[in-house]
């Protein structure tokens, strides 16, 4: 049998996908979400919040870690594992967020609770980026280090 | 729940193959070929063909359910 004829990589066709390089230095830009709470401390515009986000960007650096991994089948079933989870939790973020906001924000008034949305919904988004690529490399690592 | 066993190291290594070469040849990691060889991955259906084809041993063999 030829071997060159075997080289399939699940579910991708006759590819073998990688990971992309990036550095894991670009996890430092992480930092970038104390922007929110410093300008919104220091301008008051509740849109700088928004940039509570950024803190998404810590996820550069397990994404660099993994930088060039060869997606193959445990791979993508790890990384749909993941983010199973982490939407999860985002989601239940947000409905916790929500019950909380109704009952102890929204007496404060309108602008309290809307600036805290505003924040619940860009940390959570942090929160899902950072969880999804974090399980995925510590599951990954995990099972490596148990064998 | 069927128990699951993999009879895959034996056969790879009569075949003169390692880990990573068998990896190679059907498109996946070292750490997977790894984890199967222990039992502690279970391939799909495509993965177990491949890997049976490569080692030229029937899929039976290999991937026992208890």
């Amino acid at each position: 049998m030829k071997k060159k004829n075997l080289k399939v990589g699940w579910a991708l066709g006759n590819q073998e996908i990688k990971t992309r390089t990036i550095s894991k230095h670009l996890g430092w830009l992480g930092f970038l979400g104390f922007m929110g709470p410093i300008a919104y401390l220091t301008t008051d515009w509740t849109g700088s919040l928004a940039f509570l986000v950024f803190f998404g960007f810590f996820s550069f650096y397990f994404e660099g870690k993994m930088s060039g991994t060869l997606r193959d089948e445990r791979y993508l079933e790890n990384e749909r594992r993941a983010q199973g989870v982490a939407y999860r939790v985002g989601l239940m973020i947000i409905f916790l967020s929500l019950i909380a906001c109704v009952n102890w924000i929204e007496p404060y008034g309108y602008k309290a609770a809307y600036t805290f949305l505003i924040a619940v919904l860009a940390l959570d988004w942090a929160v899902v980026s950072n969880l999804s690529i974090g399980l995925l490399y510590y599951w990954d690592k995990q099972e490596q280090d148990n064998e | 729940m069927n128990e699951f066993r993999c009879e895959l190291k034996k056969y790879r290594v009569l075949k003169g193959l390692t880990q990573e070469q068998l990896g190679d040849q059907v498109g996946v990691r070292r750490e997977t070929i790894m984890r199967l060889e222990s039992g502690k991955y279970n391939p799909s259906l495509k993965l177990a063909i491949d890997i049976s084809r490569v080692v030229e041993t029937p899929i039976e063999t290999l991937f026992i359910f208890d």
